[in-house]
């Protein structure tokens, strides 16, 4: 059974790529721009042209086919019902099948959005797997030098950002244990809506535990005199950098015009 | 009786990140006997304990209770986790008891005296409004009340005072009297492990390093220490 950690959700490939050498910041504006332009235009054509971006990104990242994210039998389920409840839906193009005429458009725009969902996800999967942790904040930091001259709250953006990018794995140990407790007292779950309740109750665990976890972390951050700022890294753009720029650039511009 | 035979475990497995937790750990633990398992931070130990309340099916050998696989519908094992409040389910302690289960006031009542707590003063009181200790209590008699053949216990002295520990050390061993259940104790701390366990199994890097009464393992683990130590008086001692 797929558990949390089968996400692989934000674990860095340990074996050295030409993508985990660049800058973190070049990774996040490259994902944040294709992501934009394709979700704005998700025609099949300019998806293609971003799944052929994010193949090449995987091919120089290495990245290989026991990393990807393993999902439970339960999502395809759920995904499966979708696609049926978008085949009701009908409408052009239209097929003529042992005499029925079936509209095809619904189950079209389904897969459309299925696959840009798999193209967003597929980016910033391989950002996470090519890019430490520790990176992030730091050039997340940089990346919102201009909102600073805004006045904007950067720096407190920055210390949450930080914080939950830190605190991620600790949240997913917490839910496998969660899961794990639940899974322990309540084996077999009700087969009416009782099932809404045990969810419910499990959520409110989770949000109480979360509570009690984020009060101990606040006053510890307040024992040591606060958050304060670190200064971020210096950035240092390499050719690598540009040349990710330049094909990230020429996909998106493709993207925008097919 | 609980038997582990050729028991391994690799976390993510198959992936870039695969890593093993155990190898090669072959154990038997008898009914009604109190075991502690012993290890330093990343032995194998908490995997172990997930391992043998069947909440994880090894990806090597296998854990058997009483000659069948653990199967988590019979309830017949429960966990007591370090962090109680994520075991806790329900807003007031009582309706936590009862979770998944239809019980009389009388067993919720009894459950909570088992463990210490006065029914007429905690019956009503919603969890959150305990102490980490009180909410620990309260999650133990949500596991016992269901009667399981082995309870397993991941660091159950971790974040308590030396009365919390006393208390909570008297309480198992009340529990372990009446209720007659295999008691599995995992802790990193040696310098408890007497009163936990009769038979101490130490894990290291994942492997069964030593199995003896623990009399034995506290003596080579810390030959400065004297005699057994008590609830009270117990030095902190890490295997590692």
């Amino acid at each position: 059974m797929a558990t949390a950690t089968d996400l692989h959700l934000l674990r860095c490939l340990p074996r050295p790529s030409p993508l985990h050498r660049l800058w973190a910041g070049t990774k996040l504006v490259i994902v944040a721009a294709v992501g934009t332009a394709v979700v704005a235009k998700p025609t099949w054509a300019a998806q293609g042209v971003a799944a052929a971006f994010l193949g090449i990104a995987m091919l120089a990242a290495h990245y290989p086919l026991g990393a990807l994210p393993r999902l439970p039998k339960w999502f395809f389920y759920v995904l499966g019902f979708g696609a049926f409840l978008a085949f009701t839906a009908g409408g052009k193009p239209y097929v003529h099948v042992a005499g029925y005429n079936l509209g095809l458009n619904g189950i079209e725009e389904w897969a459309r959005f299925t696959v840009l969902g798999v193209i967003v996800l597929g980016l910033a999967i391989v950002l996470g797997a090519t890019t430490p942790v520790a990176d992030l904040p730091g050039a997340v930091d940089r990346l919102c030098t201009p909102f600073r001259w805004l006045r904007l709250p950067v720096d407190e953006f920055v210390a949450a950002f930080t914080l939950v990018v830190r605190a991620f794995p600790l949240i997913l140990d917490e839910i496998r244990t969660l899961f794990a407790a639940w899974r322990l007292r309540r084996p077999e779950l009700p087969r009416d809506m009782g099932v809404l309740r045990e969810l419910h109750d499990a959520l409110v665990t989770a949000v109480a535990a979360s509570m009690r976890r984020a009060r101990d972390l606040a006053r510890a951050i307040d024992a040591r005199g606060g958050l304060g700022r670190m200064p971020p890294p210096p950035v240092r753009i390499r050719v690598a950098d540009v040349v990710a720029l330049l094909l990230a650039g020429a996909t998106i511009v493709a993207i925008v015009r097919l | 009786m609980i038997e582990c035979s050729g028991v391994g475990h690799v976390y993510a497995a198959g992936s870039p990140w695969a890593q093993r937790a155990l190898e090669g750990v072959d154990l038997t633990v008898a009914s009604g006997e109190r075991v502690v398992v012993v290890g330093s931070n990343g032995s194998g130990k908490s995997t172990l304990a997930w391992l043998l309340a069947g909440l994880m099916k090894p990806t090597e050998g296998y854990v058997h209770l009483d000659g069948e696989p653990i199967d988590l519908t019979k309830r017949e094992t429960a966990i007591s986790f370090q962090h109680a409040r994520l075991q806790l389910f329900r807003p007031t302690v009582a309706s936590d008891i009862r979770f998944g289960m239809q019980l009389p006031d009388r067993t919720v009542d009894d459950a909570l005296a088992l463990v210490g707590l006065d029914p007429d003063q905690f019956r009503d009181r919603k969890v959150d409004e305990l102490s980490g200790g009180e909410q620990r209590r309260v999650a133990l008699a949500g596991a016992i009340v269901r009667r399981p053949r082995l309870l397993v216990l991941d660091e159950p002295l971790a974040g308590l005072d030396a009365p919390g520990r006393k208390a909570l050390i008297d309480m198992l061993r009340r529990v372990h009297a009446l209720a007659n259940m295999t008691v599995v104790s995992v802790t990193h701390d040696l310098g408890y492990a007497a009163l936990l366990g009769d038979r101490a199994v130490v894990l290291q890097r994942g492997r069964v390093a030593s199995d003896s009464p623990v009399a034995d393992v506290v003596r080579a683990y810390t030959p400065s220490t004297p005699s057994a130590p008590s609830a009270e008086t117990a030095p902190s001692a890490e295997t590692h």
